[in-house]
């Protein structure tokens, strides 16, 4: 066990000393790495403040439902109140619909009076115009899908005049988010296959650099595992080094644009922010990055092993 | 024991360098093989040592065919042999100890045998204060003490030598093959492709002659 250790410490000092000789070289790659992996990170970032945004406007969907008056209705005079306690009653029931609220037609009016500035105008009406309203707030987790057929179904009830809500400011939203998401995952994929080339090409040169030390090593009788352990560890290191260098880029993005993108968005009246990362998920790109520089260079390592060993049987 | 039955090699590019050769090369025996260049000496070497694979016939060592070695075993193979290079094959960037030390690392030894087997063939070609030194300040002739310091520090069955005398003075050549013949009597096989003949008449020795890729002489013990 102990000697297995030494080992790999031995491999750990070996990839570290392969970046101290050429650190002008080392650097430039670990900056491309870093480079790479930041763009699609900063677009993860943006996209998951827009889904935090809609999270948040979610919470406070609320459908308004219009009652038909009993004129609208067609049908005889009945005891408005008394319909409006059953209606709520009835949609407490409903799935997903977290509470009701009545706003009486006249305190809608006098709410409308005050807000508009309209009120010697509206004085003159010879009665109130508004209809009664009931306020359906929904769970917070509701998705547009569930939010659409909840207000179909309240469409349909007899006693219902007309539903509004939000929905198309709601939807184009969630479009945008989805929008975003997409393009962060295609371009996070072509930067991860980026990754792996640049981690690949430049695990590729330097086994190249050490052909004769690679080839002495087989002829003595190395496994493939042993030859390629140095690289391995040379490949995860510059992978986290590369994820360590997006951490950078992005604190630096964040420093210069976070507080000027928060400005504008309060200016129209939006509470967007831009979400920096979490340790956790900080944790996690490292963690990926590492192994994508691991993996390419195993396979890069492999790939000029079994090249090696075709050309000694010559085959 | 090493033996070839009916082996050819035919590289890609059309050379034939070994034609259908037999040959028997008993276990504890010093052998030379000489030949001018180009003759497959190399080559022959090199098939013993599985850096090559033949393109037809067989190549026993120690009574196995060691075609038929696949993935670890090879590697497992490999370490029975000590082969010294006529260039060497020293790493520039590793002191003489850890260069000298490489096999033993390779087969998974610990650390600290790894360190007192390496120091132990050093003193064996006598340069055991250059232990912690690097290729580079060694002279070609001490650089291939060391080179034969790292055949037989994990003591192998068989040690190749190609070579070994190429690039050395008639004295420092004579020191060399003195080492050779010292780990011979240690029952190890040596098998030596050279044209230097001024040690290939000795006694104790077999001699095999390569013409073109075929064996004309076989004075094996």
């Amino acid at each position: 066990m102990k000697n297995r250790i030494h080992r790999h410490k031995a491999a750990v000092g070996d990839a570290l000393s392969r970046f101290a000789r050429v650190p002008f070289s080392s650097s430039l790659t670990i900056l491309i790495l870093g480079l790479a992996i930041s763009m699609p990170l900063l677009l993860y970032m943006l996209t998951e403040s827009m889904n935090r945004v809609a999270a948040k406007y979610q919470y406070g969907d609320s459908i308004v439902l219009f009652i038909a008056s009993p004129q609208d209705s067609g049908g005889q005079h009945q005891d408005m109140e008394q319909e409006i306690r059953d209606l709520m009653f009835e949609l407490l029931i409903f799935p997903r619909i977290e509470d009701v609220r009545h706003i009486p037609k006249e305190q809608a009016f006098a709410e409308f009076k005050r807000e508009s500035g309209l009120s010697g105008l509206l004085d003159e009406l010879p009665n109130n115009p508004l209809p009664e309203i009931i306020v359906v707030s929904t769970v917070s987790d509701i998705s547009s899908q569930e939010m659409q057929a909840l207000t179909e179904r309240l469409e349909r009830m007899p006693s219902a005049a007309s539903v509004a809500y939000d929905r198309i400011w709601h939807e184009r939203f969630e479009a945008v988010a989805f929008l975003f998401q997409n393009i962060s995952l295609v371009i996070g994929s072509i930067m991860g296959l980026g990754v792996l080339l640049i981690a690949g090409n430049t695990v590729r040169t330097v086994v190249l650099s050490r052909s004769e030390e690679v080839q002495l090593l087989d002829q003595l009788g190395a496994t493939s595992l042993f030859i390629a352990r140095p690289f391995l560890y040379y490949g995860l290191i510059m992978g986290i080094a590369g994820a360590l260098t997006a951490f950078v880029l992005i604190v630096i993005c964040l420093s210069a644009f976070g507080e000027p993108v928060n400005r504008l968005a309060g200016l129209y009246g939006s509470d967007f922010r831009i979400q920096p990362f979490s340790l956790a998920l900080w944790g996690k790109v490292m963690a990926v990055s590492g192994f994508m520089g691991w993996a390419a260079a195993g396979l890069t390592v492999a790939a000029y092993i079994r090249q090696l060993r075709v050309s000694v049987s010559g085959k | 024991m090493i033996v070839f039955s009916e082996v050819r090699k035919k590289y890609s590019n059309g050379l034939v360098a070994l034609n259908n050769v037999s040959l028997s090369i008993p276990a504890g025996s010093i052998t030379f093989v000489t030949g001018r260049s180009g003759a497959g000496k190399s080559t022959l070497l090199k098939l013993i040592a599985l850096s090559e694979i033949a393109t037809s016939g067989q190549i026993y060592v120690n009574n196995q065919d060691i075609a038929k070695l696949r993935g670890r075993r090879i590697s497992q193979y490999r370490r029975s042999i000590g082969f010294v290079y006529q260039e060497h094959k020293l790493l520039s960037d590793q002191t003489i100890e850890r260069n000298i030390a490489l096999p033993l690392v390779v087969a998974g030894m610990p650390e600290h045998k790894c360190q007192k087997r390496a120091r132990a063939a050093l003193e064996i070609v006598g340069l055991g204060h250059l232990a912690t030194s690097y290729p580079e300040m060694l002279s070609v002739g001490e650089q291939q003490r060391v080179g034969i310091a790292r055949a037989m520090v994990a003591r192998p069955d068989v040690i190749l030598a190609d070579e070994p005398t190429g690039n050395l003075d008639p004295d420092l050549a004579d020191e060399v093959m003195r080492l050779f013949f010292m780990l011979q009597e240690l029952e190890t096989t040596v098998v030596i492709a050279t044209h230097d003949l001024r040690h290939v008449n000795k006694p104790a020795a077999g001699r095999l002659v390569l013409e073109h890729g075929e064996l004309i002489k076989d004075a094996s013990l």
